[in-house]
Order: structure tokens, then C-alpha cells, then sequence
């Protein structure tokens, strides 16, 4: 018999959030992380501080697009521990 | 109020003492620099730098030394955000960060972008798939996991083996790491330098543990970013006027990629080409012609030996010719491995360079593109299943704190990383400016300096006493350590240099070795084989293993194996391969059970090393296999070699699960738990929303 029990469900929905949240952040990595460097020559064509962009990105953007993901998935994943009640004291 | 000051100095503590010891290393380095204008010898200034750096860790071993199995293993689990990130930051810049990366730029241009892609970009999976969950399980190692998530001694021997090799091959390379710097600054030995260096890893780890790791390895961190930071600062300066290297390295680039395009084409480089792919042929044929053909080359160099004595050559010819022939394999085996070996290097300096803007190079460029993905692939998913960076996160205070956490070290870390590129385009910049074309007898001082040790070679094949990009061999190792001499800066530059390296290095060994003892001493003989030992003999026991663990890195390290950063490559491989699809499935996929775990583990492993072995190694004579080699699939090199070993560990595990029963209510409930930092309900079906306590 599902436990539908309303501490269940709300369980049930924070755990889809949090799948949601990853898998987007993801998505954006694995852009950054494979397709950039698929694309390099294409993107070569467009500057960026003087450097061609694919190696920019492969250089520097890729490393502060990474460092900007993992603070946005800590700053919404401790606020939606807050919203569910499911933070450590 | 003593009081007062005492929780102060808790909550500060650690930032205080990271800023004090900052001050501190900066006025030895500003005292050694003047020293060293009154005229002390750059030996001394190697020794000081060598023996300051051990002296933190034994010192901070000393004061954090502990005896509690908690503190020794996970610090307690009290240890603030950014304080834990920045140590396991340390951890995780290696000899192969600090040294071998700025050396992969400048060997490959943009294709070593994959190890600063692969190793920032594991962060994000570490952090999104990885951290929450293993701080919210909070046991001691990463085998304890699998056991408590799959059930069973099986799963645990086969996760602690792993965790033993990746370690191992890993630690291997921060020891010879190690050997390199002392053999260069303090011309020790490199054998010596390997166990010098050991000892002082030892002493720290020995009596704190992790806690001793957490402080050591924040003060590590200072040393290594202020050495990192000043050479190519200073560099930059000079040559641009920009202090600002990161960013604005872009005109040298230009500069560099301009001049690289005028070398390249020279005639005389387009010659000497030329000569290495006739070499490359003839050892080709060479080796068909096996075992034959050693024996008409032994003759040939004998009948030319004779034919020079008999005409007026010269004496030094003649011996030269002798030493050719004496050093010819012994065997045919021998003869196979040695010959397979030159005729890669003469291949690979037939090829006209890349410069360092080109994504990929032309005649191979898919080759060369897959070749990179791979290599993405396989540093991405090692990077978050390392086990002494996965250990890190069972120390910290509460899983919001491990996600705040994994954010520090990654900055940290790019701290560094941002510099790399700086670097090889700085060093490319000066090494064709200022030794390409140049007359052999009258290169730099440095270039002397680094042959001797033979990370630096010079083959004048055309005999015009002039060098040729294509006649100049640099260890990749060597570029960020020569870096101030290529500059003409001052020693005491170079000695803080090696200082961060060796901080680096060791602070790294340091957290290696302690996962290797975890797996040994608590997964296999206090879990599998003595559940009943107390906890000090547990501790003795851990410590007598951490010392043949470290005797055993060093005596495999003084074998120089390969370049760090290769073995670093193949440790993240082996890594992922075997851990990787357990531990995410482990949380995310609740159909996952034993046996799929199981098969998974070690047909992932079984590929991996496979590939490994066969592709990089012709003979492994100490288990007495001669010609294995084999050419690679689909032409990925060695080190990518965890492209086959993760996907193959990931399909077995689905699918062995899939065929067998589905895992019991046990690890339903253990997934449960992992989800959600604090539970909600009552398992007992009684909805009650526990204390908040």
C-alpha cells in the first residue's frame, strides 16, 4: 500500500526538486564541459578578451561557469532544505 | 577573560592562523632573498626551503596529535566551510596541478586544456552527485558506503582494492614529484629525496591524522598559491607590464602564436623533420624485422667501428659510436620494447607542431578531438570518485556545510588553474626566443642545469651545432619548477618555487596515504578480518600500515614509471571506472543491487587496466610478459583509457542488477535516509516530525 501520508508526499516533492535542480545544472555542465570544446573552431571565430572564445571558454570561462554552478546549487539546495524543513540544526 | 579569548580564537582560529602563516612564509622568503644578495649559496637556500616545509608538517602534526579513532580518521566532524575547502583544496592540487599542468600547456597547447577542463569540471559532479550524500551517510571510508548501500563483505573487499590502487598509482606520482624537485634544488639524490620527502608526509599523518592533514594542509595551501603566483607575476611584469597574468596573457599569446608559425616553417626545422621520419621508418622496419635485425645492427655498428679506426676519425667519434653500440638491448624482447618506445618519440617529432591556438591538430583532427572529449570524460569522472577527496567530505560539520564546502575548494583551486596558461605561453615565449637557433655550446645556464638530471635532452641530429625546436626534449615536469631560471630571477624565486611544489606534493601524498590506510587498516582487517579489535590497537595497526604503504610508493616511484602527469591520468581512470557507476547508482537509482554492483566494479576495472597496461606497456618484466603491446581502439591514448572502463563498469551494473532480485527493504530505507538531510517521519508508518534536536 503507497504511504501517502502528507510528510510523504512533501518528502516525494523535495526530492523531485532536488532532481530538478541537478539535472538542469547538468545540462548547463555538460554544455560547457563537452560541447564547448566540440565546437572550439567555430567558436575561435568570435574574440573574447583577446583571446579566441573556444579557448577562453576551455582556458578560464569554463573554470568560473563551474565555480558560479556549484555556488548556485549550494545556495538553493540549503534554501530548499530551509522551505521543506529537512535542514540540520 | 581567558574564556572570552578561548572562543574567539575558535571561531577565528583558523583564519588567523592561515594569515599569520602567510605573513610568515613571505618574510622568510624577503630574509632568504637579502641573504642570498650578502652571498649564500643556492644550496642553502634549498636546504632552508626543504626543511621549512617539513618542519610545518611535522610541527603541525605534533600539536593535533591524536589518538581517538573519530578525530584520527574524520577530524571529529567539525570543521567549518571554508577552512575544510580550502584544505581539501590542497589535497587536491597535486604534484600534476602545480607541476605537470602549466608542463601539459606548454607541450600540447590547447589539447592540455583537458586536464583544467576535466579537473574543475569533476567538481561539479562531485558536488552535485557526490558530497551531500556521503556527508549525510557519514561513516569512515568510501567501502563502507558500498557495504552499507549493497550489503555484504564482497562489495567492501572489492571497493577497498580499488581504492588501494587508484591511491597508490596516484601516490606514486606525488613521491616522484617529490624526487624531482630535491634531486633539482638540493641535489640530493633523486632516491633520497623520494624517502626525505616521505618521512616528513609521515610525521604529520602518523600522529594527527586527519586532523593534523586539515591543519597542515591549510597552511600548505598558503605556501603553494604565494609560489605559484609570484614567479609568473614577476614574469608578466617584465615582459608586458601587466601584473595581471590570468587575464591579460592574451597579447603574448599573439606574440607567441606569431612567432611559433615563423619557427615552425624554418627550412631547417621542415629538415630536421624530415630526419626523425626517416628514423621513424627505420626503426619501423626494424622491429619487423626482429629478432634479426639486432644482430645486423650490432654488426653494422661493429663494421663501422672498424672502418673509422682504419681511417683517421677521431677518437671521440669512435667512442660515441661504441656507446651506441653498447647500449643495444640485450634481447630481442628488450629490443622490441625500447625500439617501440623511440620509434613513438621520432614519430611524434616528424610531426610539424600545433601552435597554441589551434584547437586540433589538422591531419588528425578528429582523432586529436575524440582524443581530448575522452580525456574530459575520463578526468571529470575521477575527479568525483577519488576516494581522499571523497573522504574529505565525511569531516565536515552537516551536509549544507559539505555543499558550501565543495564551492571553497573549487575556488581555491581555480586560484591556481587560472595561472596555468599564463605560464606556458610566458615559458614558450622565452624558450623560442631565446634558445631556438641558438649555438648548443652557448644555451643557458638552465638548460645545462636540467640536462644533467635528464628532464632536459638536446639531440643535434643534423649535426649543424645549432637547436632546432624539433632537437629540444623538455619534460613537461620542468616547466613551472625552471620557470624563475628561464626568467633570470633570483634563486631564492626558484627555491619557493620548489617549496610549493614540495607543499603540493606532499600535502597531497599525505591525503592519499591516509585513504589507502583507511581501506586497509578499518574496511579489510578491522571490518572484514578483526571485528573485535579495540580501538587503540585499531590506530597502531593503521599507522604500522601507513609506513609500508609509503615504503612501497616510494621504492615503486624510484623506478620512474612514467610522467606524473600520465600516472596521475591513469590513477583518475582506474578510479572512476570501478567506483564511479556504484556510487551514483548507489543513490540514485534504488533498483540497484549487490550483484550489479559487484560485476560492475570489476569489469570496469578489469577493462581499464587492461587497456592501460597492453596500450601504454610493450613489457611488464616483472611479471615476465613480453610483447603485449597493442595498438589502442579507435586510437585513444592510455591515459584516456577510463572512456571503455566507465561506461562498460556503468552497462554491467544495470544490467546484472536488472537480471537479478531487487535489493531488500534495508537499502530502500538507506536510500531514503541519504536523501533528505534531516528525516522527517517515523518509520513505523506514525508521521511524527521529529525534535528538532
Amino acid at each position: 500500500m503507497p504511504d501517502l501520508s502528507p510528510l510523504r508526499l512533501q518528502q516525494k516533492r523535495y526530492w523531485q526538486k532536488t532532481l530538478w535542480l541537478t539535472g538542469t545544472l547538468l545540462v548547463i555542465w555538460f554544455l560547457v564541459t563537452f560541447a564547448a570544446p566540440f565546437f572550439s573552431v567555430s567558436l575561435n571565430e568570435w574574440t573574447f578578451l583577446g583571446l579566441p572564445l573556444g579557448y577562453f571558454i576551455a582556458a578560464q570561462g569554463s573554470l568560473i561557469i563551474y565555480i558560479v554552478l556549484i555556488g548556485l546549487y549550494a545556495y538553493l539546495m540549503n534554501r530548499l532544505d530551509r522551505q521543506f524543513g529537512v535542514d540540520e540544526q | 577573560m581567558p574564556n572570552r579569548l578561548r572562543l574567539l580564537l575558535g571561531a577565528y582560529g583558523p583564519a588567523l592562523f592561515v594569515i599569520l602563516f602567510g605573513v610568515g612564509f613571505t618574510l622568510i622568503v624577503l630574509v632568504l632573498a637579502w641573504l642570498e644578495q650578502r652571498g649564500l649559496s643556492q644550496r642553502w637556500i634549498g636546504y632552508t626551503f626543504l626543511f621549512l616545509t617539513l618542519l610545518v608538517f611535522s610541527m603541525v602534526g605534533l600539536f593535533t596529535r591524536t589518538s581517538d579513532v573519530a578525530e584520527y580518521f574524520v577530524a571529529g566532524r567539525r570543521v567549518p566551510a571554508v577552512y575544510s575547502g580550502m584544505s581539501s583544496g590542497t589535497d587536491w592540487l597535486s604534484a600534476a596541478s602545480f607541476i605537470g599542468l602549466a608542463g601539459a600547456l606548454y607541450q600540447s597547447g590547447y589539447q592540455g586544456l583537458a586536464f583544467v577542463i576535466g579537473w574543475t569540471g569533476g567538481y561539479v559532479l562531485l558536488a552535485l552527485l557526490m558530497a551531500p550524500y556521503l556527508r549525510k551517510f557519514g561513516q569512515y571510508t568510501l567501502p563502507d558506503f558500498l557495504a552499507a548501500r549493497y550489503g555484504g563483505q564482497g562489495i567492501r573487499l572489492i571497493g577497498a582494492l580499488a581504492v588501494i590502487l587508484a591511491s597508490l598509482i596516484y601516490v606514486v606520482a606525488q613521491v616522484y614529484g617529490v624526487g624531482l624537485i630535491t634531486s633539482r634544488f638540493i641535489t640530493l639524490q633523486f632516491e633520497i629525496g623520494v624517502y626525505l620527502g616521505l618521512a616528513g608526509v609521515l610525521v604529520c599523518t602518523f600522529l594527527g591524522g586527519m586532523r593534523a592533514l586539515l591543519h597542515a594542509q591549510a597552511a600548505q595551501y598558503v605556501i603553494l598559491l604565494i609560489a605559484y603566483i609570484t614567479p609568473i607575476t614577476i614574469l608578466s611584469f617584465d615582459r608586458t607590464g601587466i601584473p595581471a597574468p590570468p587575464v591579460l596573457y592574451a597579447k603574448a599569446m599573439h606574440q607567441l602564436v606569431d612567432l611559433e608559425n615563423e619557427v615552425f616553417n624554418r627550412p631547417e626545422e621542415v629538415a630536421v623533420r624530415a630526419l626523425y621520419a626517416e628514423r621513424a621508418d627505420r626503426l619501423a622496419s626494424q622491429i619487423e624485422k626482429l629478432p634479426g635485425s639486432l644482430a645486423a645492427e650490432r654488426t653494422r655498428l661493429s663494421d663501422q667501428i672498424e672502418r673509422m679506426k682504419s681511417t683517421d676519425a677521431s677518437v671521440r667519434e669512435i667512442v660515441q659510436v661504441e656507446r651506441e653500440r653498447r647500449s643495444l638491448p640485450a634481447t630481442p624482447q628488450l629490443a622490441h620494447a625500447k625500439w617501440r618506445d623511440d620509434l613513438k618519440e621520432a614519430r611524434h617529432r616528424s610531426e610539424p607542431p600545433v601552435t597554441d591556438l589551434e584547437s586540433f591538430a589538422l591531419p588528425e583532427e578528429g582523432n586529436s578531438r575524440a582524443n581530448f572529449l575522452a580525456l574530459i570524460f575520463c578526468l571529470t569522472i575521477g575527479t568525483a570518485s577519488l576516494p581522499h577527496l571523497l573522504m574529505r567530505y565525511y569531516s565536515i560539520a552537516s551536509v549544507s556545510q559539505a555543499r558550501r564546502s565543495v564551492f571553497w575548494s573549487l575556488f581555491f583551486v581555480a586560484l591556481v588553474y587560472l595561472l596555468a596558461p599564463a605560464y606556458a605561453v610566458f615559458v614558450k615565449l622565452e624558450v623560442l626566443q631565446h634558445t631556438i637557433g641558438v649555438p648548443v655550446e652557448s644555451l643557458p645556464a638552465w638548460v645545462n642545469a636540467w640536462t644533467k638530471i635528464g628532464l632536459v635532452s638536446i639531440d643535434d641530429i643534423n649535426h649543424d651545432h645549432l637547436l632546432q625546436w624539433a632537437e629540444l626534449t623538455i619534460n613537461p615536469d620542468v616547466i613551472v619548477l625552471a620557470t624563475p631560471e628561464i626568467a633570470g630571477l633570483p634563486y631564492v624565486i626558484s627555491g619557493m618555487v620548489a617549496a610549493g611544489g614540495l607543499a603540493a606534493a606532499l600535502s597531497t601524498a599525505e591525503g592519499l596515504l591516509l585513504s589507502i590506510t583507511s581501506a586497509l587498516s578499518h574496511d579489510i582487517y578491522f571490518k572484514m578480518l578483526r571485528p573485535d579489535a579495540s580501538s587503540s590497537w585499531r590506530l597502531i595497526v593503521s599507522k604500522s600500515v601507513m609506513v609500508g604503504v609509503a615504503i612501497l610508493a616510494a621504492s615503486i616511484a624510484v623506478q620512474r614509471p612514467a610522467s606524473i602527469v600520465d600516472m596521475v591520468a591513469w590513477a583518475f581512470s582506474v578510479a572512476g571506472s570501478a567506483l564511479f557507476p556504484a556510487l551514483v547508482l548507489g543513490v540514485f537509482w534504488p533498483r540497484a543491487n549487490c550483484a550489479g554492483a559487484l560485476a560492475g566494479m570489476i569489469a570496469g576495472l578489469a577493462v581499464t587496466i587492461f587497456y592501460i597496461a597492453r596500450v601504454e606497456f610493450d613489457s611488464i618484466p616483472l611479471m615476465g610478459w613480453y610483447g603485449i603491446g597493442m595498438n589502442p581502439w579507435f586510437g585513444i591514448d592510455a591515459a584516456a583509457a577510463g572512456i571503455y572502463g566507465v561506461p562498460v563498469g556503468l552497462v554491467t551494473n544495470i544490467v546484472v542488477s536488472l537480471l537479478t532480485k531487487p535489493p531488500g527493504p534495508e537499502s530502500q530505507q538507506f536510500i531514503e535516509r541519504l536523501r533528505y538531510p534531516r528525516i522527517l517521519y517515523n518509520r513505523d508508518a506514525s508521521p511524527v516530525r521529529s525534535p528538532d534536536a
